[in-house]
């Protein structure tokens, strides 16, 4: 497997005044086509923060972080827009669907930024929406809304997808379906998917599993056999 | 980004009321440009044209009289192209009723003449033929046939009216006497010119003389040397076109038009703007995860932007063309009134340019409100994608003592006006803004009404004013129209036409000399303050003073055609900024003592006993031979009609600016109330009763409306201002100040209005969906 995403000696410090947190101390990291990272911690450890860098939503004050051997240009805007609009997927804890889109539209929202999309109608029944295609996120479950903001995610054809606690605010039975449909796209495509999450034993469905702590990653365990997510129980 | 557009636009449609609102204010400022500019476009076009059909010269001068061949002479002035002119005398009517006593400014019509043209509604006038303006034709119904007995120096004339009869320079024809226009008292007749030289006595003389300049030559260029040439024929007058008493009364009237018709879209677009900016500001605020969203996608400031720019255009777009249906009537209403005031024989039309220009500027305001108000997207990061944004602290103040007890509810009310102090600067502005605009537009008819009732009951309490044709010591006309029955008070004054010059300028006025003592014809400035000539001074207008640049203790040079043949020295006493009208005024004793004539009036002013002034007026014609007569009541009717279009214009903009009010404080307060569904959801969850909440909102909007018109008193007084300036003219001073009624009342409707705000937001309150609140993840 080849190297996609690939951070060295990353650092991020958040300024609020006099204040600085100092989220990231130096991280090295290397992601592999196709795999299934998830990262685990406690708050306020920095596991969020690398997801934010690595999917170009914040810049670095230092390191080098490169897809696909190319150096990723943090000084320059239009470098990044255009990054995260061809290579990123995001899926967020709050779905952030928009509210004034029907679950089709949100989904084809997306289709209008790639110049590969994925159909929308076919990634909506997918993920088990067909019959509502055309309801406003506003009358739709928490599951409904993220399940719809995966398929909004996949249908950029995404090179990595970047997960930001997906299942946070779902139930078990939910967060198992949405979990399932992540894991369905990793293993059918073939494309990388970084997770952050507080819950440990969706560990087990990752290839690898990046352990941060104090801004930097403590250790990384590799998982040899990850499971299906339907047969976790929590 | 069609998919993000959409949601914009679907956004919009969520928030319809404050995009309506938005929308009717922008529909508002483009109703009074589109309607205002339109009926000045017509008007103006209207004008030109009366003017260029008439072939109106470009100088006029106003001479006791002047042999015909020593006017063509003048052509030979360099840069003079032709002269021609006109006999013209003023005549009185003696057929009407015995009680009236009407004039006439009558003009000799030659067939040959091929400018300064009169129009006349049918063939050229044989000997006994008259035709007459078509106030007094209109006043007196006139028809065809009818007999018309002229009269003067006691000798009887009798015409036929043969039809109406208007011209450019008589569109607003004033008598000597008067302050406006009046066609039951005074208009213009044109009768046969050899009938009139055989009236007058003056055979092959003009009392008008009217210039035709050569290609490049202006006013100043000649101005001297006709001087020079008429000076010896009694120059009474000489004023280039602009200056023309009647041309310049009309593009007056058009000026003040125009000048409303874009200070006050000003005012209306600004608040849009202010409008549509929090309106989306707000919006953006509220979505800006979603925008980390879409910028976490990969779309660009760019895309995003573009979306609420062409939603503001949009905006734009439509109250533009709200008030394109609408502006052409306001504007057709305002032409009638200019075009049938003034005879133009125009037509209304719609301009285009006008139209277009009202959308590009209506496009251009929503486009810069928007990204005034979006511009923030450019600061918003992707990664706020991830979080939702931390609620904002506004700003904490300590709370007054009195509250510090009061319960919870009021106390969220207080913090939520200082924690929102960007809502609170907004719906306080409406408040504020519309209180402004209405208290200033609605002090007008105040200020209007006491600047006349104070000149006419109090400082210039005579009731008919008399034109001589016979002088006659001032102090003899007086005791002789104290002899007739039913009068108070009597006063002889002297009106000349003159020339006032201060080195290279000069000016042409009616001149007044009254005595020391003036009783009935005082002479105050618009702070009330009363001034009396002295000997050896002369009291100036200052709007004279300004244009000759003369300040007080200032020597003039006064020129009396009338009076002598030489030049006076005055010094200027001081200088007087009357309400209405304003001239030049001597003491009598300057008459032997500067001019070397004896002391000579020939305006009589009469104060008659209550409900005796027709007793008076019909005695008048036996007792004294006069040219006109004005009553002074009748005067001031006519000058309320003159005001009219001014009301009615104010009048409309307090309607305006009331309504305008009305919705930026309804939006705004509902704006803020959907921010605080969850706050204040929570709190009903918590088991606050609706009625609490209720009168939390009440002392909410209370606080701002108290601001509202804290702000909005001053404000008015800056509306006040540019009121005042727009209606100044010449021969109007009247300074604009709010009136306690208005602002009263006033005070009282926007206390209804934020209330009703107030109650809107209570029913908004009241279908909050506690379960829905539950949902909520912030």
């Amino acid at each position: 497997m080849s190297v996609m995403v690939k951070g060295e000696n990353i650092h991020k410090i958040y300024r609020t005044g006099d204040v600085e947190v100092h989220a990231l101390r130096g991280v090295n990291f290397e992601i592999y086509d196709g795999e299934f990272i998830v990262i685990l911690g406690p708050s306020g450890s920095g596991k969020s923060t690398l997801l934010n860098v690595v999917g170009g939503l914040e810049t670095a004050e230092d390191g080098v972080l490169t897809f696909r051997g190319e150096t990723v240009d943090w000084g320059k805007k239009s470098f990044m827009t255009e990054y995260r609009r061809k290579h990123i997927g995001f899926v967020f804890q709050f779905y952030n669907l928009l509210p004034g889109l029907t679950a089709l539209e949100n989904v084809e929202l997306a289709g209008e930024l790639s110049s590969d999309p994925l159909d929308p109608k076919k990634l909506i029944e997918d993920v088990g929406l067909a019959d509502r295609a055309k309801n406003y996120p506003s009358s739709m479950s928490g599951g409904q809304q993220q399940r719809v903001a995966i398929a909004r995610a996949l249908c950029k054809n995404p090179d990595v997808l970047l997960c930001d606690e997906p299942t946070g605010a779902l139930d078990s039975k939910t967060s198992v379906q949405v979990l399932k449909l992540l894991w369905d796209f990793n293993r059918n495509y073939k494309k990388p998917i970084i997770m952050v999450t507080h819950n440990a034993d969706i560990a087990r469905i990752a290839n690898r599993v990046f352990y941060f702590k104090d801004g930097v990653i403590d250790h990384i365990a590799e998982n040899q056999n990850p499971e299906n997510p339907e047969e976790i129980n929590w | 980004m069609k998919s993000f557009w959409k949601n914009v636009l679907r956004l919009a449609i969520r928030n319809k009321g404050s995009m309506i609102g938005a929308i009717l204010i922008i529909s508002l400022g483009m109703l009074v440009f589109g309607g205002m500019l339109n009926g000045v476009v017509c008007t103006r076009t209207a004008k030109d044209s009366y003017i260029d059909r008439a072939n109106v010269s470009d100088i006029f001068a106003s001479v006791v009289g002047i042999p015909r061949s020593a006017a063509v002479s003048l052509t030979d002035i360099k840069g003079i192209r032709s002269v021609s002119g006109k006999l013209v005398q003023n005549i009185r009517m003696a057929s009407i009723d015995s009680d009236d006593l009407t004039s006439l400014q009558v003009i000799g019509f030659d067939e040959n003449e091929s400018s300064d043209l009169v129009f006349l509604s049918g063939e050229p006038p044989r000997e006994n033929d008259i035709y007459i303006g078509p106030r007094m034709q209109k006043e007196f119904n006139f028809q065809i046939g009818d007999v018309i007995d002229l009269t003067r120096d006691g000798v009887d004339m009798k015409f036929f009216f043969a039809g109406v009869c208007d011209s450019p320079l008589y569109m607003d024809v004033i008598s000597e006497s008067a302050y406006a226009q009046d066609g039951s008292v005074y208009d213009i007749a044109v009768i046969d010119k050899t009938r009139l030289e055989k009236i007058c006595e003056k055979t092959d003389a003009y009392t008008t003389v009217t210039f035709m300049l050569e290609n490049g030559y202006e006013f100043g260029d000649v101005k001297q040397e006709i001087e020079a040439a008429l000076a010896p024929y009694g120059l009474k007058d000489l004023r280039e076109r602009k200056e023309q008493d009647s041309i310049k009364s009309v593009n007056e009237s058009i000026k003040v038009m125009l000048q409303a018709g874009v200070a006050f879209p000003v005012m209306f677009l600004a608040i849009a703007v202010f409008m549509l900016y929090s309106i989306l500001r707000k919006m953006v605020a509220r979505d800006q995860t979603l925008i980390g969203t879409m910028k976490a996608f990969g779309m660009t400031d760019g895309e995003l932007i573009s979306a609420y720019l062409v939603q503001g255009a949009a905006i734009g777009f439509l109250g533009a063309y709200l008030a394109s249906w609408i502006s052409p009537y306001f504007g057709e209403y305002l032409f009638n009134d200019s075009n049938s005031y003034y005879n133009f024989g125009g037509v209304y039309y719609t301009d285009i340019t006008i139209n277009a220009l009202s959308f590009i500027i209506a496009m251009v305001t929503g486009v810069v409100a928007s990204y005034l108000s979006v511009k923030m997207i450019l600061q918003i990061n992707p990664a706020q994608a991830m979080r939702p944004p931390a609620p904002t602290g506004g700003i904490n103040l300590r709370l007054p003592s009195f509250l510090e007890k009061a319960g919870s509810l009021a106390k969220i009310g207080f913090k939520n006006v200082t924690r929102n102090p960007i809502n609170g600067v907004l719906v306080a502005t409406a408040v504020a803004f519309s209180f402004a605009l209405v208290v200033s537009m609605g002090s007008f008819p105040g200020v209007l009404n006491k600047s006349l009732d104070m000149k006419y009951r109090v400082f210039e309490p005579f009731d008919i004013n008399v034109t001589l044709t016979r002088f006659d010591d001032p102090d003899e006309i007086a005791r002789s129209a104290m002899s007739i029955d039913g009068v108070i008070e009597a006063e002889g004054i002297g009106s000349f036409y003159g020339q006032i010059l201060k080195g290279q300028k000069s000016d042409y006025k009616m001149m007044k000399f009254v005595n020391e003592e003036v009783a009935i014809r005082k002479i105050v400035d618009k702070d009330d303050v009363y001034h009396r000539p002295v000997a050896g001074g002369v009291l100036l207008n200052a709007a004279t003073a300004k244009k000759l640049d003369v300040k007080k203790g200032d020597t003039i040079q006064i020129l009396i055609p009338e009076l002598s043949d030489r030049k006076v020295d005055f010094y200027v006493s001081d200088i007087v900024t009357e309400v209405i009208g304003g001239t030049a005024y001597f003491l009598f004793d300057s008459m032997p003592e500067c001019f070397g004539v004896p002391k000579t009036a020939n305006t009589l002013l009469i104060r008659t006993e209550k409900g005796r002034t027709n007793d008076v007026k019909a005695k008048l014609k036996e007792a004294f031979n006069s040219s006109m007569v004005t009553i002074a009541s009748r005067d001031e009717y006519c000058f309320r009609l003159d005001m009219k279009s001014t009301s009615l214009v104010t009048t409309m903009l307090m309607g305006f600016g009331l309504i305008a009010g009305a919705i930026i404080t309804y939006c705004i307060s509902m704006i803020n109330i959907r921010e605080r569904i969850t706050e204040l959801g929570t709190l009903l969850i918590l088991g606050e009763d609706h009625d609490s909440i209720g009168k939390m909102i009440i002392v909410e909007q209370m606080i701002y409306f108290l601001f509202g018109a804290v702000i909005g008193f001053p404000m008015s007084l800056g509306f006040c201002r540019v009121l005042t300036n727009l209606l100044t003219r010449d021969d109007l001073a009247m300074t604009i100040i709010p009136g306690w009624g208005v602002c009263g009342k006033m005070f009282l409707v926007e206390l209804a209005v934020v209330l009703l705000s107030g109650f809107m937001q209570f029913l908004t309150v009241e279908k909050i969906k506690l379960t829905d609140i539950l949902k909520e993840r912030c």
